[in-house]
């Protein structure tokens, strides 16, 4: 009978907590992970989600302090009651928000190093001045850039250095005053990515080139097609990319 | 230099050729040789123009023999360029990659196959991602851990090496060696990395 009943109780815990995931649109959890989905299949870095992160952050830390106390309720139930159901229930409560846990610091830390690899791959890019790019950085990203530009020009002009004079660029194949940085890895914003629809959207252009071609976004949809042309609905929340 | 570009060639065969993920001994003498070389180009050049203006010639009014030298030998030096970049760039990738599999301590029978600034490049950049995931001026979490999502939150691992009590959430444990404990994934993990113990599978 006792194990029926904490069966229940499980069941009743676990059917709860799913719905208010699903239900709740404040989810900074799910928030989370769309954010994480949208950085790793988007080509270029998308602002940083700056007010979602501190949120996480500090509710990370309230939560491990619920696991604290839920253990320790546990280990005072557990000492007095020779083992009794709830110190059985604490562990259990604290086990699976220890579980939760898991979960969200994985989305935390995959989160920054998608950023910081894109990072890696555009540097140069990323720190120019005349590109906004550098303002989607947050603070520390920013730091990450530069340092990281500074030291990658060290290690290659180690050799670079020796190549004759007006070869050692290595943003320039031939160093010139006024001429394009020819050597700069840029993202491809022409690739092609998956999307799934989150708001109906009537009579959507795609390319401004060929503005008669309009097409209708139901909410669910899944459309296959360049980034460049749903940058913007991206920004505004229309659709995620999968 | 009768085979222009062949060193060049060889050097990027060298990398691509090897295995992902492995860093073959850097080939110093190589990269030397292609060095020199674009600088034998680049007198070349040098030496063309002098005798064009020599002869009282603008550059625009070369022969075109000359001017095709010219552009023949500033083209081997492009593709020498080139070559050393993706020779240079795959290996840094590959340092890089090392920070993210191994931790700080660069294992010793790979460092001697890094070259000198490769060595210091892989210093730098342990230190640069330390500053990130730093508690001051950092974002402050460990974004080493969970290089993929967590599965199982307690892992079972048997110790490889001595290393007496550690403390864990859950109380401490006495990692003596060749015994197996049951730990949390998370703290688990820098000592898989480290070689201290291995998962049971």
């Amino acid at each position: 009978m006792a194990e029926a009943s904490q069966q229940d109780d499980l069941a009743e815990i676990l059917a709860e907590a799913s719905q208010q995931q699903q239900q709740d649109p404040t989810n900074i959890v799910a928030r989370l992970k769309r954010a994480y989905v949208n950085e790793k299949n988007a080509p270029e870095l998308l602002p940083f989600e700056h007010d979602l992160l501190e949120q996480v952050m500090a509710k990370v830390e309230d939560q491990e302090l619920v696991v604290q106390q839920s253990r320790e309720a546990a280990a005072a139930a557990g000492g007095g009651g020779g083992g009794g159901g709830g110190g059985g229930m604490d562990d259990l409560m604290a086990h699976i928000y220890q579980a939760e846990l898991n979960r969200v610091r994985f989305l935390i830390r995959a989160y920054y190093r998608t950023r910081l690899f894109k990072i890696e791959k555009y540097a140069v890019h990323v720190v120019k001045p005349e590109t906004n790019e550098f303002a989607k950085l947050s603070p520390q990203e920013q730091k990450y850039a530069t340092d990281y530009v500074n030291m990658l020009e060290e290690h290659f002009g180690s050799v670079l250095g020796q190549m004759p004079e007006k070869y050692s660029s290595m943003l320039q194949q031939i160093e010139e005053d006024d001429a394009e940085m020819d050597m700069v890895p840029e993202p491809n914003l022409d690739k092609h990515v998956f999307c799934r629809v989150r708001e109906d959207r009537r009579d959507v252009m795609f390319d401004p080139n060929d503005p008669d071609n309009t097409m209708d976004l139901d909410q669910g949809d899944i459309i296959m097609v360049r980034y460049r042309f749903i940058k913007g609905l991206l920004e505004d929340g229309a659709l995620d990319l999968i | 230099m009768s085979n222009f570009g062949d060193k060049a060639a060889t050097l990027v065969q060298d990398i691509s050729q090897s295995e992902k993920g492995t860093i073959p001994p850097y080939n110093d003498e190589l990269v030397r040789a292609v060095v020199d070389e674009s600088n034998e180009h680049h007198r070349s050049i040098l030496r063309l123009i002098g005798d064009i203006q020599e002869q009282g010639t603008s550059l625009d009014a070369a022969a075109p023999e000359d001017a095709a030298a010219i552009l023949v030998h500033h083209q081997a030096v492009l593709r020498n360029k080139r070559a050393l970049l993706v020779y240079l760039n795959e290996r840094a990738d590959r340092v890089r990659a090392l920070r993210w599999e191994v931790g700080t301590a660069l294992p010793e029978d790979l460092g001697e196959s890094l070259s000198h600034s490769e060595r210091g490049y892989f210093q730098q950049y342990s230190a640069l991602v330390n500053r990130y995931q730093g508690r001051r001026g950092g974002v402050g979490i460990n974004i080493t851990l969970d290089p993929t999502p967590p599965k199982e939150h307690k892992v079972q691992v048997r110790v490889l090496q001595e290393r007496g009590e550690l403390v864990t959430r859950d109380g401490t444990v006495d990692l003596a060696k060749n015994t197996v404990h049951l730990l949390w994934r998370d703290e688990a993990q820098p000592l898989i990395t480290e070689g201290v113990v291995e998962m049971v599978v």
